[in-house]
């Protein structure tokens, strides 16, 4: 891979606040989740019926998993990206194979901490994601928040995660994850309530500090943010009464995920590129990136559980728990270091929308006349 | 244990200037060890409220250290 030319900035001062517009930024960064979330309750489904097993498995293999691999060909099909970041590309994957190796050694003394692991990482990622996607809409409506601001939403969103934790936690209880059987923590009931409290707590002073403030001086309100933090709220907050819905929350976070990581990629082709801006170069590119993104998944998921039972000789069910928790491990860690707001070649293709990639010009085109040049 | 509050004390010692890769390291310790710590503490955690509480609260704490890990 090439190392990437100098991007072409995005205008500052051009609002561009949603990615592709209204309706499809509402309805994917939280619009759907929570439409699915009411009818779910209306009906009362609160059982994970065949149905929606099937439906999850499905969806899957076409959001979930390619999500993750979206963020792998990120980070290693950029030689600037695996340099800057050489122990997250290198070392990292490394240490994750021999837990990995341990786990398989050991199915039900290391493995199901592993797993564990895993488990209790991953609604904190899930926050981290609603926190920057949230910060970054706030940039993109030119709603600047305070640091006072800032540190409510933040805290609000991760009281989420950890009164989900604390709740799940509790008492003495088992859960299974392809058939690796592990201990809940045993957290006090008494904490879980705290935590219970302390998120509703937080979620009265968001609604103070980001509604009813700036409705009152007759400022701007950051709703793109809020949606994404209400959004949280419903999947971890509600949405674990609802098994039924519980079960499409990792399809959500992925397909926020792929709307900003998809804006990205082509902004970055394009620049790569030097190229115009068309509706062909969408088409073509999007379609280039999901089906790598597919395949992708599909070897991740699918490829290296079973090259690990087949060449090992272990239990495919448990293949597939250690090697799940590893990849996904892999992408909390990938996923930390490739999106900072504060690095301005990251910053720039996430400010894109889809009206630029369709009309901008080529960079050649862009490049400004210089007075003697020729051009 | 010791390991890790070695590992997490030269990560907070090592100032924002020092190469990246070092502190990314010292992280990286830490997150061994804390698995470590976590793969022996975990069967006791049920029957011991201190426990339970000491791996919830340190997986938050750590999870946030990470999420400074390579910057």
């Amino acid at each position: 891979m090439t190392a990437s030319p100098p991007a072409t900035p995005v205008t500052a001062g051009a609002r561009r606040p949603f990615f592709v517009n209204l309706p499809i930024d509402v309805a994917i960064m939280g619009g759907l989740s929570i439409a699915l979330y009411v009818v779910l309750w209306l009906v009362n489904a609160n059982v994970r019926t065949s149905t929606v097993i099937s439906l999850g498995a499905t969806l899957v293999w076409i959001i979930n998993y390619p999500h993750f691999s979206a963020t792998s060909h990120r980070l290693y099909r950029s030689r600037d990206n695996r340099r800057q970041y050489p122990l997250t590309a290198y070392l990292v994957p490394v240490l994750l194979l021999i837990g990995a190796w341990l786990s398989l050694q050991s199915p039900t003394g290391v493995a199901p901490y592993f797993v564990k692991f895993f488990q209790i990482w991953s609604p904190y990622h899930f926050s981290g994601q609603t926190f920057g996607i949230g910060m970054l809409y706030a940039r993109r409506a030119g709603v600047s928040l305070s640091p006072i601001e800032r540190t409510c939403l933040r805290w609000f969103i991760y009281s989420t995660y950890l009164s989900l934790i604390a709740t799940i936690e509790t008492g003495v209880r088992q859960y299974q994850f392809f058939g690796v059987t592990y201990p809940a923590l045993g957290i006090p009931v008494v904490l879980s309530q705290i935590a219970l409290y302390a998120m509703y707590a937080l979620g009265l002073a968001v609604i103070a500090l980001l509604i009813v403030r700036p409705l009152v001086r007759g400022q701007t309100v950051a709703s793109m943010t809020l949606l994404l933090a209400t959004t949280q709220f419903v999947w971890f907050g509600l949405g674990q009464r609802l098994p039924s819905f519980a079960e499409f929350i990792p399809a959500f976070h992925s397909l926020q995920y792929l709307l900003v990581a998809w804006s990205v990629h082509l902004k970055e082709r394009l620049d790569e590129g030097g190229e115009a801006g068309s509706r062909q170069f969408v088409t073509a590119q999007s379609a280039d990136w999901l089906m790598t993104n597919m395949l992708g998944g599909f070897a991740l998921f699918w490829g290296l559980p079973h090259a690990a039972s087949w060449i090992g000789g272990y239990d495919l069910n448990l293949t597939t728990a250690v090697f799940f928790a590893a990849i996904q491990i892999h992408h909390f860690f990938v996923d930390g270091v490739i999106w900072k707001l504060k690095n301005p070649r990251v910053l720039s293709p996430l400010l894109v929308s889809l009206d630029d990639l369709l009309k901008s010009r080529s960079t050649a085109q862009a490049r400004p006349v210089m007075p003697g040049s020729g051009v | 244990m010791l390991a890790v509050v070695l590992a997490l004390a030269s990560w907070a010692a090592l100032s924002r200037r020092a190469r990246r890769p070092v502190r990314g390291l010292a992280l990286l310790t830490a997150l061994v060890g804390s698995f470590y710590l976590y793969l022996v503490l975990s069967p006791a955690a049920p029957t011991n409220a201190v426990v339970s509480i000491g791996l919830f609260v340190g997986s938050a704490m750590l999870f946030r250290l990470l999420s400074t890990f390579e910057q």
